[in-house]
């Protein structure tokens, strides 16, 4: 594995928050003075998804919650002799998603804004405003899914390359829950939440497709709680660096909804599933996933 | 101003250079292996998909107008920087392969057909292609147009950019994606028409072929069309007319005054009274082939278009 002795020499990785949820970091980078280019790769933090709804009655189709919106990457190459010796920034953690509850649905937080600055509250380098998240499920919508997010300030127009980010999935109601369609492998919306129809037909989350040779993530299985998704990989035999969105929560027709996977860095996360079980709660949504800043000093 | 490449391809060994012979025409697709060399921090790939190749002439009865076929487009190029520890530590190489020239026509028998698309040049991460696959994709040119008796093959269009999507693993580094120039019309009764190097849509690497030269409705034939020079690089001639072929473009790889460029072949030239119409001349990596050039006669066969040039990828890690 090659990319662990290139870690240890002029790579820096940030990743907000330190796994804390709705925090912002803010730090400096130092620049060595032997380094002749940078590399800067930047991206918000995801959208949360919203909270599958719930219903005291079953028999009742229920929808679930919506994905939350994919973050806005920017990479950068640029000369030292354009940079000072410190650059400073602001690092969003993750994005809640909407809690579970009983006879409502939770909106998703939006994702928030990275930066990356000369000078503590100088002039912005890079700007990069958040995704939205996962708009809460009502008793007959499902949730929407947050829209991506967008390029804000620039400076200096270096070269550079910058993907906007995608709108989550919406949850659905009484069908199976729609996939997330990946676009890139740095930033991934989140899949829906899936619904339950009024015959108790509980069903899977909506599930996070596959990208070329990155692996897709199944949608969480109708009535059970999930376990957590992959946050990050550094996979140097399949790819330097991949993200995915948080899959959807299934539904359940026995007990609470099945909560949203969380997103990896700069990823949505996913809707929770709705139940309609009395005295049960609809699945919470996903996490959005970290900010994140890696320098490369050549 | 002399330029030493040691420092690209002697100690440091940090160039490599994929490709095919120039007019290769049935090598295999298969992919090549390119390892990430330990230690590397940055790796920079220019990668040209091939050129196509250019469309035969037309053929025309005695004392009638010939049309000379179109050349052959370019391929488009892509420049793309990544940090070594967001590239795998394999990439799987696949040169496109350039585009067969099309052949003449034939009085009384057969039509002239148009040349062969340029085949894209990739960079992926598996031994496959496909968007999601893609750290590189450099579209192959279009092919160059036939001509049909008096009628010459008009330009055809210029091959689509590689766009963010369709290269998606691109989005792991910093890019700048070019595009193509058209192949060159036949001449109808007059010259083919010339490329210029460094005309507008075209980058310094390759470009489109020329046209093939088309014969008047008597005995006047005229030559194919040029790849016309600009500053140190020199003009190449088209087919002389009376079935002069046409000449194979420019190549200049690792060459100490300018490192590297390539060009299209130019246009055959026309003939007359049954001889037959010069072929076009062959593209350099990445470039299109010329048209081949018209003729007149009752049993007259036009000539036929030049090969298109295979794609090339370049790779330096540092």
């Amino acid at each position: 594995m090659y990319n662990t002795d290139i870690i240890n020499n002029g790579v820096t990785i940030l990743v907000g928050g330190g796994g804390q949820v709705g925090s912002i970091d803010q730090g400096n980078m130092q620049i060595s003075p032997t380094t002749k280019m940078i590399f800067l790769f930047a991206v918000t933090s995801g959208g949360g998804g919203s909270s599958g709804w719930s219903d005291a009655v079953g028999s009742t189709a229920t929808p679930g919650g919506g994905g939350g919106g994919s973050g806005r990457m920017y990479n950068v190459l640029t000369p030292s002799y354009l940079m000072p010796k410190t650059l400073y920034y602001r690092l969003p953690g993750m994005s809640p998603g909407g809690a579970g509850a009983r006879l409502a649905s939770n909106a998703g937080r939006a994702g928030d804004s990275t930066y990356i600055y000369f000078g503590l509250s100088g002039n912005t380098f890079i700007g990069l405003n958040g995704p939205q998240g996962g708009t809460a499920a009502t008793t007959s919508s499902a949730g929407a899914g947050g829209a991506g997010g967008t390029l804000g300030t620039m400076f200096y127009q270096v070269i550079n390359t910058t993907k906007s980010g995608v709108a989550g999935q919406g949850g659905n109601t009484t069908t199976t829950a729609t996939a997330a369609d990946p676009t890139n492998i740095l930033t991934v919306q989140g899949g829906g939440g899936s619904g339950i129809t009024n015959s108790n037909q509980a069903r899977n989350g909506g599930t996070i497709n596959s990208y070329g040779s990155t692996p897709g993530l199944a949608g969480q299985a109708a009535n059970v709680t999930p376990s957590s998704c992959p946050v990050l990989a550094f996979i140097p035999q399949i790819l330097g660096y991949y993200t995915m969105g948080g899959p959807g929560g299934g539904s359940s027709s026995t007990a609470d909804g099945g909560n949203g996977g969380n997103g990896g860095i700069g990823s949505g996360g996913g809707g929770g599933g709705a139940s309609n079980t009395a005295a049960s709660n609809g699945g919470s949504g996903g996490f959005g996933g970290p900010g994140a800043i890696i320098m490369i000093e050549i | 101003m002399y330029q030493s490449n040691d420092h690209l391809f002697s100690s440091a060994e940090n160039l490599w250079i994929f490709t095919d012979s120039i007019n290769a025409s049935t090598t295999a697709l298969s992919f090549h292996v390119w390892n990430k060399p330990k230690t590397c921090k940055g790796v920079h790939i220019t990668c040209i998909g091939a050129g196509a190749g250019g469309g035969g002439g037309g053929a025309s009865a005695a004392a009638t107008a010939g049309g000379g076929g179109g050349g052959g487009g370019n391929g488009t190029f892509m420049h793309a920087f990544f940090p070594a520890i967001l590239l795998p530590d394999r990439l799987y190489i696949r040169v496109g392969r350039g585009g067969n020239g099309g052949t003449g026509q034939v009085v009384a028998g057969a039509a002239a057909t148009a040349g062969t698309a340029g085949l894209a040049s990739y960079v992926c991460s598996d031994i496959q292609v496909g968007d999601a696959f893609q750290f590189c994709l450099s579209n192959g040119g279009n092919a160059g147009n036939a001509g049909s008796g008096a009628t010459a093959g008009t330009a055809n269009s210029a091959s689509t950019a590689t766009s963010s999507t369709t290269a998606g693993l691109s989005n792991l580094g910093v890019t700048q994606l070019g595009t193509a120039e058209t192949g060159k019309a036949g001449g109808s009764g007059a010259a083919g028409s010339a490329v210029t190097y460094l005309s507008s849509a075209a980058s310094a690497l390759n470009t489109g072929g020329a046209g093939g030269g088309g014969v008047n409705a008597g005995t006047t034939t005229s030559a194919g069309g040029a790849i016309t020079g600009a500053g140190i690089v020199v003009t190449i001639a088209g087919g002389v007319a009376g079935g002069g072929a046409g000449n194979n473009g420019h190549v200049r790889l690792m060459d100490p005054f300018f490192n590297y460029f390539t060009t299209g072949g130019s246009g055959g030239g026309a003939n007359t009274s049954n001889l037959t119409g010069g072929v076009g001349g062959e593209g350099g990596y990445g470039s299109g082939g010329g048209g081949g050039g018209a003729t007149n006669g009752a049993s007259a066969t036009a000539g036929a278009g030049g090969r298109g040039g295979s794609g090339i990828i370049f790779i330096q890690a540092f």
